[in-house]
């Protein structure tokens, strides 16, 4: 079992931006500054979390207000990395994958949006986003800056992310969500947020799953 | 002292040069702080303009003036100036009509009365009616954003203010090029709603959503008006920022404006028939051209200043002036947006 502590040190990695000529560098990429398009320096499996969400790592140390990362091999399935860098490969290429978007958000600290695969889902006429893992980079950057870039094949437009708070309208989105996108099932019973494609099994699951409307 | 010069195709070297030196009452000898390589250098680079070989080149950059002639009254030596790129006296017909870049005197750089501007120091005559100071010393950090004001800010202004950019106007942007992302600047900065850019290349795509863009359609010609077309019900945008200069990207820009609107074309074109059909049925109007950075100066520079816009981010690639050739090397290759040269 992995235990990184995730901060600086590691969020704050990055190769240098200048190629192969040393003299090279990017004026706009300051030190400790990663650019869009850099995987990831972590580990593929470690997941940063804040003290107190509920959902299915525990947090290390309970009581202390760093934020802290237990980390389990199955929290993030190996495949992820490269089907997700997969997915955003092959939307660019403007092929339409089901209800799989791209959503490009403004890193916390760099500023600079970062690509992850979502599939938005309808409820009532509003679109909405779920994540099982509250505590995951895309979700933590849509939080802090509250807007992303949604994008379906070649198009993409700039949308505004509100994190749903009314635990009731939660899990009415996470109640249609195996329905709606039943491809994303797999995905939430692989993190332990389910067991199984039950409506309600999700609809219990609303309470450690963040979910933004979208506009 | 040390300036670049072309030779031929593909072969750009830093030379040493005779120094520039004051010889007429309206010249400003300016030490050059940062200077850029233009989209324009390309074409004598890859050959497709004449070269006169040992030519000077560059025509964009930011300086503090060393020594000014008798009759210069506007800039003194110590201001940090800014450098519009070309050089216009401020007097004639033209000039006082906000169009420097049809100045009877006009004077470009690299000439035998100017300096090219990727050098140590550029000489130029008309200082009062070219150079722009800031009011004090700038911070480091200005520096990119004031260059910019030089010519791919200026000329994105243009085209917004061409195409008579409103607030809550939908704007498309033909170009992700350096002018086109100044392009989406200036719209939102206009209070565009509405800015859908037209861009293929993930980091231009980047910066153009930092500079306010709402969309991105990174696709072309039919593809791409089919696109904004779904964007906006079918009827097409308020005004079109067409900041390429080629026959599909004119194509493109006429394809996706609404009746009624303008197209503001800055793109230096080349091969490009204007679609007067068009033009006469839906009521497409096209104006634009060389843009007179000189009288969009003061208001931008203003906004620089201020914080209010950061054109300077259009610089990914800052080499010192000795690397100059690298540099032309990398926007050429198109590994760079705009590369930025401190001698």
């Amino acid at each position: 079992m992995d235990r990184v502590q995730l901060g600086a040190g590691v969020a704050g990695q990055q190769r240098s931006p200048g190629g192969q000529n040393g003299a090279v560098h990017l004026l706009q990429v300051p030190l400790g500054q990663r650019r869009c398009g850099d995987q990831n320096p972590a580990p593929i499996g470690v997941v940063p979390r804040a003290d107190g969400v509920p959902g299915i790592l525990q947090p290390l140390d309970g009581g202390s207000r760093r934020r802290l990362a237990m980390v389990t091999t199955a929290a993030l399935p190996g495949w992820l990395k490269p089907a997700n860098r997969l997915l955003k490969a092959l939307s660019r290429l403007g092929l339409q994958l089901g209800t799989i978007h791209v959503l490009s958000v403004p890193g916390r600290t760099s500023g600079r949006l970062r690509a992850t695969p979502v599939s938005p889902l309808t409820v009532a006429g509003q679109r909405y986003l779920v994540s099982p893992l509250p505590t995951s980079d895309w979700v933590r950057n849509a939080q802090a800056a509250g807007w992303g870039m949604l994008a379906a094949g070649r198009r993409s437009r700039r949308v505004t992310l509100e994190e749903v708070t009314d635990p009731v309208l939660r899990e009415d989105v996470l109640r249609r969500f195996p329905v709606e996108v039943p491809h994303g099932v797999p995905f939430f019973i692989r993190v332990g947020a389910v067991a199984s494609a039950d409506p309600d099994e999700f609809a219990a699951a609303a309470p450690g799953c963040v979910v933004f409307l979208v506009v | 002292m040390r300036a670049t010069t072309i030779h031929a195709p593909y072969d750009i070297q830093l030379s040493d040069v005779p120094d520039p030196r004051i010889d007429g009452p309206t010249d400003a000898l300016v030490r050059v702080v940062a200077s850029c390589i233009c989209g324009s250098d390309l074409w004598p680079y890859r050959g497709e303009n004449k070269i006169r070989p040992g030519s000077r080149i560059g025509h964009e950059f930011v300086g503090i003036v060393e020594e000014v002639g008798a009759e210069v009254r506007t800039v003194k030596p110590g201001d940090f100036v800014i450098a519009p790129f070309v050089v216009s006296d401020g007097t004639c017909a033209h000039c006082r009509a906000g169009f420097q870049t049809a100045c009877e005197n006009l004077v470009g750089y690299g000439s035998k009365q100017a300096d090219g501007g990727q050098g140590e120091y550029v000489k130029l005559p008309y200082a009062d009616g070219t150079l722009v100071a800031t009011p004090e010393l700038p911070d480091e950090s200005m520096i990119p954003s004031l260059l910019t004001l030089s010519d791919v800010m200026g000329t994105g202004w243009h085209a917004a203010r061409s195409a008579r950019v409103k607030a809550g106007d939908t704007v498309v942007v033909v170009g992700d090029g350096a002018v086109g992302l100044s392009g989406v600047l200036a719209a939102a900065r206009m209070g565009a709603e509405r800015v859908i850019a037209l861009s293929r290349h993930e980091s231009r795509q980047q910066l153009a959503v930092e500079f306010g863009a709402t969309d991105i359609v990174s696709e072309r010609g039919d593809e791409a008006r089919d696109a904004v077309l779904a964007l906006t019900g079918g009827v097409g945008a308020d005004a079109v920022l067409e900041c390429v200069g080629t026959g599909q990207s004119m194509e493109t820009a006429f394809d996706v404006a609404r009746a009624g609107a303008t197209v503001g074309f800055v793109g230096v074109p080349h091969g490009v028939e204007v679609p007067i059909g068009t033009m006469f049925r839906r009521n497409v109007g096209l104006a634009g051209g060389m843009a007179p950075v000189r009288a969009y100066l003061p208001e931008l520079m203003a906004d620089v200043l201020a914080g209010e816009i950061n054109p300077g981010k259009v610089f990914d690639l800052d080499l010192p002036l000795a690397e100059v050739a690298d540099g032309y090397k990398a926007m050429h290759e198109r590994r760079a947006i705009k590369v930025l040269l401190r001698p």
